[in-house]
């Protein structure tokens, strides 16, 4: 274990020989020390959320300039189908889903993930990173969901407002077995979108001047904002496939329209596994590389 | 008067000078910028070539293309920054170091405008003219006289600079509010997409949204220029269109001076 250790550690980073045994590759902890861990992070979030309640006002304004931009977001479907019957295939109701989706794992990347992206780079550029590797706690957890976003929470409710909505008046199907595939899908999008997290922080370790790693995934949302549909047909194939976008909001619509495949969904299944294990290597790649501040 | 004008043609060479230094220090910030500036009109791109459009709108494949190809190259040059910059500046103080200096700050805001506007472009433009080269047989021909070209460039300067005056008033109101991204969010940015042509040209909204979009400034920052471009636009549209962008302009940057004066008797910096 010590050579293990030793392998693992920078020539120069002293500072990291103290690094918590949670944050060396290949090692495990007991079950029940997760318990633990998720009640610091449940700490740090509500720190997070008394933060934002010191600025009554901006929090407040936030919250309704979110709102508005699901409006705005709604309102360009409305605009194109003014002009358009259907948008490859899909109709009214079935894209009004399909932005429900994308407004759900889009509000909840921003809640959970986005902030805590935006930090990375200046916890690599400062030396803070140093002391997040040396607490008794895994790095992973602790860079991934330190801090929340609140403002974003109207879009998420808007979002499953809007679903409900589609399927209150008839748009959608929905049967047990759907229902089913629905979930096993979503997991699979919320899978993708952490593992393209996890990769990008520790790309932003081992770059250490890369400021815009949030922004970055930001645009890559740009592509699931439509169905892969309305792509030619290799695109479409490519976002199938090594870059799995059409799992991240157009596989979860397809089902609930009712024209997707369970064979799509477990393939869905074998490439978040296979892109989580990807990112979880860069990361770390990225700390056993990662040489502190003044390195 | 040719002397003054010949300071600031130096000055502003200097000042432009120091931006693309400092522009091109963050070669990977102008990376990112570029993604997301090619991303979503590409997206929409997809989308207009795969729906089935409804007769009777005015729009054909064609146009639809050249008017996506060209979306990055009208937002890239009539993007800003000095909604970031200047409330910057008035929160930490800086700003009254600008005050100091022997030139109106929002100069400095200007020529910074410039000089990333015109790195951004360099970044840019090979996705469209790649674009441009893929679809080159299902583009529409464009009238490419003196005239017509003229024309769409003066229109083009127009929406730069009615842009950047938009920008600056939000800018602005970092004198009285700590924050502005929240209204540069629903102004310049939510809004801006919604009724300045992003999604949909101006030209085929339905005619309640086009009445409105036509009557705030947002369409003479996107859509009208490509409209003018695409050379179908009325004689009576084009003059009318002209005529608000301008109005518009002139009425911001009148709003804009007595909102700085009044900001900057109002502001009082760190110490003040």
């Amino acid at each position: 274990m010590a050579d293990e250790v030793k392998s693992c550690l920078p020539a120069h980073g002293p500072i990291l020989r103290q690094v918590h045994r949670s944050n060396i590759p290949g090692s495990v902890l007991h079950p029940r020390v997760w318990g633990r861990y998720f009640r610091v992070i449940l700490h740090l979030w509500k720190a997070t959320l008394i933060q934002a309640l010191e600025y009554r006002a901006s929090f407040a304004l936030s919250i309704l300039a979110n709102g508005l931009d699901f409006g705005f977001g709604l309102l360009q479907y409305f605009l194109f189908f003014s002009v358009a019957d259907k948008i490859a295939g899909w109709e009214m109701p079935h894209m009004l889903a399909f932005y429900g989706i994308f407004m759900s794992v889009f509000s909840l990347h921003f809640i959970f993930l986005y902030p805590n992206l935006a930090d990375m780079s200046q916890l690599v550029s400062t030396g803070q990173l140093d002391l997040v590797l040396v607490k008794p706690f895994p790095a992973q957890l602790i860079l991934s969901f330190k801090r929340l976003s609140f403002e974003e929470f109207g879009s998420f409710a808007a979002a499953q407002i809007l679903l409900f909505s589609v399927w209150w008046t008839g748009g959608l199907t929905v049967t047990s077995s759907r229902l089913m595939m629905f979930v096993i899908a979503m997991t699979v999008s919320f899978a993708l979108v952490y593992s393209l997290f996890l990769t990008l922080l520790a790309l932003t370790i081992s770059l250490e001047k890369m400021n815009d790693s949030a922004d970055l995934m930001w645009s890559i949302f740009g592509l699931c904002r439509y169905p892969v549909d309305v792509f030619p047909r290799s695109i479409k194939r490519l976002f199938m496939s090594l870059i799995p976008i059409a799992f991240v909001t157009t596989v979860p619509a397809r089902i609930l329209t009712g024209i997707e495949r369970p064979e799509t969904v477990a393939a869905g299944v074998l490439l978040a596994l296979l892109f989580l294990a990807f990112s979880r290597f860069c990361w770390r790649r990225a700390l056993i590389g990662y040489s502190s501040a003044g390195g | 008067m040719n002397a003054r004008v010949a300071k600031m043609v130096r000055i502003g060479m200097a000042l432009l000078s120091a931006h693309w230094q400092s522009v091109l220090a963050y070669r990977g910030t102008m990376l990112v910028q570029t993604v997301q500036k090619i991303m979503m009109p590409t997206v929409l791109l997809a989308a207009w070539l795969s729906v089935a459009r409804k007769s009777g709108t005015s729009y054909e494949e064609a146009d639809y293309l050249l008017y996506f190809i060209c979306i990055p190259i009208v937002t890239s040059l009539t993007s800003c920054s000095i909604m970031y910059t200047l409330p910057a500046q008035i929160r930490d103080g800086s700003l009254s170091r600008d005050l100091l200096k022997p030139l109106h700050p929002l100069w400095t805001h200007v020529f910074e405008h410039l000089a990333s506007n015109a790195i951004m472009l360099l970044y840019l433009m090979p996705a469209p003219l790649l674009l441009g080269l893929w679809f080159h047989d299902r583009l529409p021909a464009v009238d490419m006289s003196p005239r017509h070209l003229t024309l769409f460039l003066g229109v083009f300067l127009l929406a730069i600079i009615l842009r950047f005056v938009m920008g600056t008033l939000i800018a602005l109101a970092g004198f009285w509010i700590e924050h502005v991204e929240t209204l540069n969010l629903v102004f310049n940015a939510g809004l801006w997409a919604m009724l300045g042509g992003m999604i949909v040209p101006v030209e085929t909204f339905p005619p309640t949204i086009r009445v409105i979009a036509n009557a705030l400034p947002y369409r003479y920052t996107l859509s009208f220029p490509l409209e003018v471009l695409r050379g179908h636009l009325p004689i009576t549209d084009l003059a009318a269109g002209i005529a608000t962008g301008i109005s518009w302009t002139v009425v911001l940057i009148f709003l804009g001076r007595v909102l700085w004066l009044r900001g900057l008797l109002n502001w009082s910096a760190y110490g003040g």
